[in-house]
């Protein structure tokens, strides 16, 4: 898998920005730092993603798509993003 | 009137948006505010009649009133343009914008919902299109989105003119 199309890094750029806006988040970082780190971002995981799956003991079981969900709500999860997780999965985040 | 004495004032509900990249109408703890993107030059428009006790020497400045939806850090730039209306000057059948003057680089405040202050000063006459006392003008504020840093919305708040 490639990395990203200069827009669609855009697209996650102007998205992020919108979404931490709606939040009032704080952000420190100017517009073009956020870019980078975009871009830094999907440099990584098109360098790693061969090392991701192949530590995988089941990933023939899966899609590209649900390893790729998986991969998202397990870094949602131990970052402290649940209510975005829960938007994602429902209140099944929640029990115990 | 004496320097530095205000002309007018505009809330986000006195904006007249135009037709695209329009800033967005909303609340901040129901503050009304009018939000201007990051990455794309929106515009708000106000409306006014000059006061009569507008001097027509020493031009105005425009004070605008914002603060930021999430930035903390890096700068936020705004122009400010006038277009006069007035009496048989402008068909509204077109806009007329003046070039636009402008603060730039301004850092914002650390923290998100400080309210800041910023000004851009007009000498009278081609500079704010001419406009005189009593006559009809337009005032566009927009976000130099494109060359400013700051990440996320900036948040207007209100508008003020005062005599320069």
């Amino acid at each position: 898998m490639a990395i990203l199309e200069t827009t669609d890094r855009q697209r996650i750029w102007r998205g992020l920005m919108r979404y931490w806006s709606n939040l009032r988040e704080a952000v420190g970082g100017s517009k073009a730092e956020l870019l980078t780190t975009i871009n830094e971002t999907d440099n990584w995981i098109d360098a790693a993603q061969s090392n991701y799956l192949n530590s995988l003991t089941y990933r023939e079981s899966y899609t590209g798509g649900q390893l790729t969900l998986i991969f998202c709500c397990v870094a949602c999860m131990r970052t402290g993003l649940v209510a975005l997780l829960r938007r994602l999965l429902g209140v099944e985040v929640d029990n115990g | 009137m004496a320097s530095g004495d205000t002309l007018y004032t505009w809330t986000p509900y006195a904006n007249e948006p135009p037709s695209s990249n329009y800033a967005t109408l909303d609340t901040r703890n129901l503050h009304p505010c009018l939000d201007f993107d990051a990455t794309t030059n929106e515009y708000a428009i106000f409306s006014g009649v000059m006061p009569q006790h507008y001097a027509g020497t020493t031009g105005v400045t425009v004070y605008i009133h914002y603060a930021m939806s999430s930035a903390t850090a890096d700068t936020v730039d705004w122009d400010a343009e006038f277009e006069r209306i007035g009496d048989q000057q402008l068909d509204v059948d077109g806009d007329s914008f003046a070039a636009a003057n402008s603060v730039d680089n301004t850092t914002v405040p650390g923290t998100s919902g400080l309210v800041d202050v910023v000004s851009i000063a007009f000498t009278d006459g081609a500079d704010m299109d001419s406009v005189a006392a009593g006559e009809l003008f337009r005032l566009r504020i927009s976000r130099d989105a494109s060359n400013d840093d700051a990440a996320g919305d900036a948040e207007l708040f209100a508008v003020e003119i005062r005599e320069t």
